[in-house]
């Protein structure tokens, strides 16, 4: 007969896989070494370092329709916010939150806007940050997706079709509306309409009874408004006078709201492309009206 | 009954602009409509790999129907931010993929030969549902015989084996994926072959979980994919590495890919068995090796040939010449009509030096002599399966001959078939159709 030994079972050793982790924007349970969650495709990475921090980070969105400029908002305004000295600064936590900022930046360097964002979420660029503010000693960490337009559309259109969207905008503390300022020059009703749709579906949202949508800061930025000079001006009267649905929606349902105009691109040239459509070409960067949103959203945030 | 269709790319329309259902038929039920829309491959979604740049993908919808789709690059997007990914999808009724034999590489086709399945260059606001008639064959017999050549019996047996074995599997290759799924397809039973959801060229994504998935060619990037759960297979390795052995439906198909025996697979793919999953795939397998006998798993799994003779092996030693005589003859004897005009010709000594040829092959070589000699003379009569066949075993069986067996037996067939040409074009009863078979099989035996 042979004598008893110790041997860990292989069932014992993935017993530690039980213990679940919830993911940073749904909760839902994920095992430790899934990249990705389970349920709404949120990078799990972004649970992990708040497990590590020991806190709940603040969450920010980006939203505006497909084309409107929300990379290279995000982009430029990480970039710029990572290199101040003074003021408010970020600092990036994990090397994948750096990604967003060097493509955007990367791209304005060759004279391109960056490539278009694509639906998936599991290929959304996350940023994971800690936020610096002037006369608080304590950094507060701070999570920001940029999110496809095509998908914002979808979630608004379909309510649940993507679960991560649905679950952030939920959880979120406070949005960036972008508009497109060029297209509303132009007359076109469509920007109006969607913000419409969109402040509407962020109104009906219902998720902590505690922090009402109601009472969120959404900060309204007119993008492109190097295009159309006269918004910098009075980004509020603009918006009065091109998207009047818009306008009234806020007041009457968004206490918290604010109007910015905001450009990248000193200067645009259209050219076209081989194979059809038409590309925009910045010819400088020359950001302006970046930062400002920006730190009304965290002046207005509840900590 | 109707396949509905929709189409799914970015465009500036009235209600959005970017990526979204541009257009679809009025039977899309709205659940399914948003499935795909979720489902739908936006901007740069497509595997980089060299040479064509489109994918073919499957999977089933909630609805209990299945999506057929294809996706590739249609030029570039309205807003000039890269190349504009064009997926059409089709939603398939059960009943309908049945008539297929649950092969969506057959849909595609059929919906393709009625121009049906296109890029738009103007996407029409509404779309009608197809009706796609016709029915398919359970096993496509010509794609087969090519991928016996390349990447060969080995390489096929090895990925029905892990296709069977894993939840997903993530394949590396360098022939065309399109070919090389539609492959496995054919060599599955065709009751099991709903079970496996497929892309052929789209990215990993996980709100696209799909069975088979491809890899691009930068290796590079196949680091991780383990994480998601994917089991990774190179062909490239898989046709190089040591002794396999394969179990089950693998085995099976091994021994039909390596013997050539193409009919027998379609054969034994053709009767509906209602009954039959992957999960009870053995039973099937066990009944399949009962009835034939294939190349054992040793001789497969070392590289061994068709012919039998590992590589590396001595030569057998001859055999008896009677007994010799008797086999090469007998195939030969139940084509004496067909052949009786060819004899003539024929000089007494090339035939004396053909029978002295064969004698000295083992009788494993005169045993596959003789399938050709059965495969070229159903295949002048018109048979797609024996043709289909020859294509496989012949070029197998060349490379194992030497020089002069291989240009006396082309020799022989060439007098056969000029002779059944010379009958079917001049004489009294002309049958063209069996002339072009016979050229037909010319060109599989005189192809370098």
């Amino acid at each position: 007969m042979n004598r008893g030994v110790a041997i860990e079972l292989d069932s014992f050793r993935l017993a530690s896989c039980a213990e679940h982790v919830p993911c940073l924007i749904c909760r839902e349970g994920n095992i430790p070494g899934a990249e990705t969650c389970r349920n709404c495709y949120a990078p799990m990475i972004l649970a992990h370092q708040a497990l590590a921090h020991k806190t709940v980070p603040i969450m920010l969105a980006a939203l505006g329709p497909s084309g409107v400029g929300k990379t290279v908002f995000l982009g430029m305004l990480l970039d710029m916010l990572s290199r101040q000295s003074t003021g408010l600064q970020l600092s990036a936590c994990g090397g994948f939150s750096v990604t967003l900022q060097q493509n955007t930046l990367a791209a304005l360097g060759r004279r391109e806007f960056p490539s278009k964002t694509p639906n998936e979420p599991d290929r959304w660029n996350w940023v994971h940050c800690q936020v610096h503010r002037p006369k608080h000693r304590r950094p507060v960490d701070l999570v920001l997706p940029d999110i496809a337009g095509e998908s914002l559309f979808g979630e608004v259109d379909r309510p649940r079709s993507y679960q991560v969207i649905h679950w952030l905008l939920s959880r979120c503390d406070g949005v960036f509306i972008l508009i497109d300022g060029t297209k509303l020059q132009n007359g076109s009703l469509d920007e109006d309409y969607f913000t419409m749709k969109l402040l509407s579906h962020l109104s009906e949202l219902k998720f902590n009874p505690k922090s009402p949508w109601l009472t969120r800061p959404v900060a309204l930025i007119i993008s492109k408004a190097d295009q159309c000079e006269s918004c910098f001006e009075d980004p509020a009267g603009f918006a009065r006078r091109h998207a009047p649905g818009l306008s009234r929606i806020c007041q009457q349902r968004f206490p918290k709201h604010f109007y910015f105009a905001a450009g990248v691109a000193g200067a645009c040239v259209t050219r076209k492309v081989q194979g059809g459509g038409q590309q925009s070409v910045p010819l400088r960067i020359e950001p302006r009206g970046i930062i400002e949103p920006f730190a009304w959203l965290i002046e207005n945030l509840r900590f | 009954m109707l396949i509905e269709q929709a189409i799914f790319t970015s465009t500036q329309t009235e209600r959005a602009d970017g990526y979204q259902l541009v257009s679809q038929s009025p039977g899309l039920s709205a659940e399914d409509a948003r499935e795909l829309t979720v489902w739908g491959p936006s901007h740069d979604s497509l595997v980089e790999r060299q040479g064509d740049r489109s994918s073919t993908n499957f999977f089933e919808l909630a609805s209990g129907a299945f999506c057929v789709s294809r996706t590739l690059l249609a030029g570039a997007e309205y807003s000039g931010r890269g190349e504009v990914v064009y997926t059409q999808f089709l939603i398939v009724p059960p009943e309908v993929l049945a008539r297929f034999a649950n092969n969506p590489f057959a849909i595609l086709r059929a919906a393709t030969a009625s121009g049906d399945l296109r890029v738009h260059e103007r996407i029409p606001k509404a779309l009608v549902g197809l009706r796609l008639g016709g029915r398919a064959a359970a096993v496509d017999l010509a794609l087969l015989a090519q991928l016996a050549r390349d990447p060969g019996p080995r390489a096929m047996a090895t990925l029905v084996q892990t296709a069977l074995a894993s939840a997903r599997l993530a394949i590396a290759a360098d022939i065309s994926c399109d070919r090389l799924v539609a492959g496995l397809f054919s060599l599955l039973p065709v009751e099991c072959r709903r079970e496996f959801s497929f892309s052929t060229g789209l990215k990993f994504s996980p709100s696209r979980p799909l069975r088979l998935a491809t890899l691009p060619d930068d290796r590079s990037s196949w680091s991780g994919i383990d994480r998601q759960g994917f089991t990774l297979l190179n062909l490239a390795d898989a046709k190089l590495s040591g002794p396999l052995s394969w179990d089950g439906w693998a085995g099976c198909v091994a021994g039909v890919l390596a013997s050539g025996k193409l009919s027998v697979l379609a054969g034994e793919l053709e009767p509906s068995r209602p009954w039959l999953s992957c999960a009870n795939l053995h039973l099937l397998s066990e009944q399949v090796q009962a009835r034939w006998s294939f190349p054992t798993q040793e001789k497969l799994a070392t590289g061994a040939d068709l012919t039998g003779v590992a590589a590396g092996e001595a030569p057998l030693a001859a055999v008896p010449q009677g007994r010799i005589a008797q086999r090469a003859d007998g195939a030969h004897i139940r084509r004496k009509r067909v052949l009786a005009a060819a004899q003539n010709h024929v000089a007494k000594s090339t035939v004396a030096e053909l029978v002295e040829a064969l004698a000295a092959q083992p009788p494993e070589v005169l045993e596959m002599l003789e399938r050709i000699d059965d495969l070229v003379f159903t295949a002048i009569d018109g048979d797609d399966r024996s043709l289909g066949e020859l294509q496989v075993l012949w070029p197998m069986v060349a490379a194992e001959l030497n020089e002069d067996l291989v240009e006396q037996s082309r020799e022989q067939y060439l007098r056969c078939a000029l002779s059944i040409w010379t009958e079917c074009v001049e004489g009294e009863v002309r049958r063209p159709e069996r002339a072009v078979a016979a050229i037909d099989v010319l060109c599989v035996l005189f192809e370098d």
